[in-house]
């Protein structure tokens, strides 16, 4: 009888199969046909996971040799060149925007209307930190991406390491 | 090509009888090595023409199984390596019996 784990299983492997690049594909359908021979069902999909990840590293491993071997070294560094300036340049963008959050809602509030206290507020914090420049770094991420899509990737980069950033110190010191 | 102590394991395995085509899983089960371990040992044996490998000749209804047996290059180049030191001691099984 087939189990439902088998069956993920070997659902798993066939989806391999069916996606894996060609040079992969034989390999992928050779771990397939193991999977009648495999008693228990968690061995079965312990070894459709490993399977999977031999694929995957091996398509990796290849797409960046054919990679390689298409491109010159000239193009080679153009293409670490463009990618290091859009990943700089979101960086800028991002430390940019969240020092002005940070600044205009503490600081700027304080000059123009005093009156509110807003800088003593435990909320503004939250807002300042992470709200505001994490909707500004999403939708300016969302704008350039099909145009910029390496400074887009970068800027969603910095909108991820700054919420987790902020998690972690938040359950950490409370 | 860089050998590891897992490859040799497996060059090993196939130099216990060179002439005989062997199924993945029990490579897998005689070594002790999981199925990501050992496939991308089995592709890099077979990018370097060292390892051979066949459809079997399967029953309708059931997928056809791969199998494999060292080339004539991969015999010497296992004969070479196999028993170099590094060798330590076998991996345990990773997995429970196959079917008969």
């Amino acid at each position: 009888m087939t189990t439902g784990m088998r069956k993920m299983a070997v659902a798993l492997l066939s989806a391999v199969v069916r996606h894996a690049p060609p040079g992969s594909r034989a390999w992928s359908r050779a771990m397939l046909g193991e999977m009648e021979c495999i008693p228990t069902d968690w061995a079965a999909l312990r070894w459709a996971f490993g399977s999977t990840s031999a694929i995957f590293r091996y398509s990796l491993e290849h797409a960046w040799r054919d990679e390689r071997s298409n491109h010159s070294t000239d193009g080679l560094l153009k293409a670490v060149g463009k990618l290091l300036g859009g990943l700089t340049l979101a960086v800028a963008f991002c430390v940019g925007v969240l020092a002005a959050c940070i600044l205009s809602i503490t600081r700027l509030s304080t000059f123009l209307v005093p009156e509110w206290h807003l800088a003593q507020m435990p909320w503004v914090g939250c807002v300042s930190v992470l709200g505001m420049p994490e909707t500004i770094f999403f939708i300016v991420a969302a704008l350039l991406w099909r145009k910029r899509k390496i400074v887009s990737a970068g800027i969603l980069a910095c909108a991820v390491t700054l919420a987790t950033h902020f998690f972690l110190y938040v359950s950490a010191h409370g | 090509m860089r050998i590891s102590r897992q490859t040799r394991h497996v060059l090993r395995i196939f130099l216990d009888a060179p002439k005989t085509w062997r199924y993945g899983y029990d490579v897998s089960q005689e070594t002790g090595l999981k199925s990501g371990t050992l496939y991308p040992i089995l592709m890099r044996l077979a990018d370097h023409e060292l390892l051979e490998a066949t459809w079997e000749n399967s029953t309708p209804g059931t997928p056809p199984r791969h199998l494999y047996r060292l080339t004539p290059a991969g015999l010497s180049f296992a004969r070479e390596h196999a028993l170099e030191s590094g060798t330590g001691s076998r991996p345990r099984p990773a997995l429970s019996g196959a079917k008969s």
